[in-house]
């Protein structure tokens, strides 16, 4: 591939990550109704189904079955981001497979969980509230308590961007925020065993400050440095986009 | 770069100590903590009763303890660092020895603390003042245990290490840090032990 076509490639997949957030905040955020989401950990079978489920059934049927489509492309964003995390002799080490490897799981996890939520949605007057309730908590464990695969990116990503002095795509805060972003996602565990206060799933730690730090404290940032070089690279300057040394 | 300080050097002149890099560290670290104990006091304010009841079953003494043994220890690596810049690599070695011991002493307590609270029932889950409790304690236990490594580190470095300006650095690092995870648990434990109790 010549370095005019790598580059425009580039470019497009860097640009999946803001078409990602913006197709999540319309399916899931909005369609979805989940800003923020029930608080169904304190709510019945019943109240789940007919305060939340019932009430919105199309529109969060098809929120969440766009979220399936939209919430793989986090995927190759990531692995964009992974390549350019290139050690001094052009290779790719563990920090950046940790990289790459939270960002495809946690690709898979974005749509995966909604595709149960639109299960439930779809069939919220085929199946007992009870099965419904069941399948939504289920959904946002996985969710919420599988943290770790994206904590996993945030470390790989932070600790290259912190440990290698020679790379000037990232600054060393973006990398010191995207470790303590990852260490925010600790009380995500929380969700199942608690049904009010500030760790509940639509509390303001676990649902506000979670998705709000993962956005301003890590995607953010790095969107911006990833489209500044993608896009700075000058015209058949360069095949790769390696660090400057 | 020396690390050198001339006589002739106005505080203003001298470099701070640790690198750079460090500081950032602990600056976004004391933001993301400052955000915790914001949303931790702005919950406290909604649900005073609950928050003064619930602080009412800590044990301030575990607390205090605590706050004296980390302030003894950042004494003790205050010490390793002047003796780091005079060459002293067996008073470095003890005094870090000293560091670490109250380190793992503060841990001890911490999981004699915690140990207690599960025998009684009491969990993370059980009211939103233990959530808080449980994750700023253990958010800044694992800042202790990330430290005792750091000083274990300098510690066994100190015989070939002292003179050199890189082990200052980095010994000057990690004091920097162990100061501020001293300085987090003195706006923890008024926070959690005390304030119900005014």
């Amino acid at each position: 591939m010549d370095s005019d076509t790598k580059r425009m490639v580039n470019i497009a997949v860097a640009w999946c990550g803001p078409v990602f957030v913006l197709g999540y905040i319309i399916f899931w955020a909005m369609l979805g109704h989940n800003v923020p989401p029930p608080n169904v950990m304190g709510m019945t079978p019943e109240q789940l189904v007919s305060e939340y489920y019932g009430k919105y059934q199309s529109e969060i049927s098809v929120g969440m079955i766009g979220c399936c489509v939209v919430g793989l492309i986090y995927t190759p964003w990531s692995l964009l981001l992974a390549s350019m995390l290139r050690d001094d002799d052009g290779q790719l080490g563990v920090l950046s497979m940790m990289e790459a490897a939270g960002g495809i799981l946690t690709g898979w996890v974005l749509a995966f969980c909604p595709a149960i939520w639109g299960t439930c949605a779809i069939l919220t007057n085929q199946v007992s509230p009870e099965l419904v309730r069941s399948l939504h908590v289920m959904g946002w464990v996985i969710y919420d308590c599988t943290f770790m695969v994206t904590s996993i990116q945030l470390f790989g990503l932070g600790a290259y961007t912190v440990l290698n002095k020679k790379q000037k795509i990232f600054p060393a805060w973006a990398g010191w925020f995207a470790i303590a972003v990852g260490v925010i996602f600790i009380p995500l565990v929380l969700i199942p065993f608690v049904s009010e206060g500030p760790f509940a799933v639509s509390g303001m730690w676990n649902f506000y400050i979670v998705f709000g730090t993962w956005l301003f404290g890590f995607f953010v940032p790095y969107s911006f440095f990833m489209l500044k070089a993608t896009m700075g690279v000058s015209r058949g300057a360069q095949h790769t986009l390696r660090p400057a040394h | 770069m020396s690390r050198s300080i001339s006589a002739s050097q106005t505080p203003i002149d001298r470099p701070s100590p640790g690198s750079e890099g460090l500081w950032t560290f602990v600056f976004i670290d004391m933001m993301i903590f400052l955000l915790i104990f914001l949303t931790f006091m702005g919950e406290r304010i909604g649900h005073l009763a609950l928050y003064t009841q619930a602080q009412g079953q800590l044990n301030e003494l575990f607390g205090l303890a605590n706050t004296l043994v980390l302030l003894t220890s950042s004494w003790l690596v205050v010490e390793a660092v002047q003796a780091t810049r005079r060459g002293q690599p067996q008073r470095v070695s003890q005094l870090l020895g000293g560091a670490l011991l109250l380190g793992a002493v503060f841990s001890v307590n911490k999981g004699i603390e915690y140990a207690h609270k599960f025998e009684v029932g009491i969990t993370p889950a059980s009211n939103p003042f233990f959530s808080f409790y449980f994750f700023i304690t253990f958010a800044h236990f694992l800042h202790v245990l990330a430290g005792m490594v750091c000083i274990f580190h300098f510690r066994r470095r100190a015989r070939l290490g002292v003179g050199s300006a890189e082990y200052l650095t980095g010994l000057e690092n990690v004091g920097l840090f162990w100061h501020y995870v001293d300085v987090l648990w003195i706006f923890i434990f008024p926070m959690l032990y005390l304030m119900g109790r005014l």
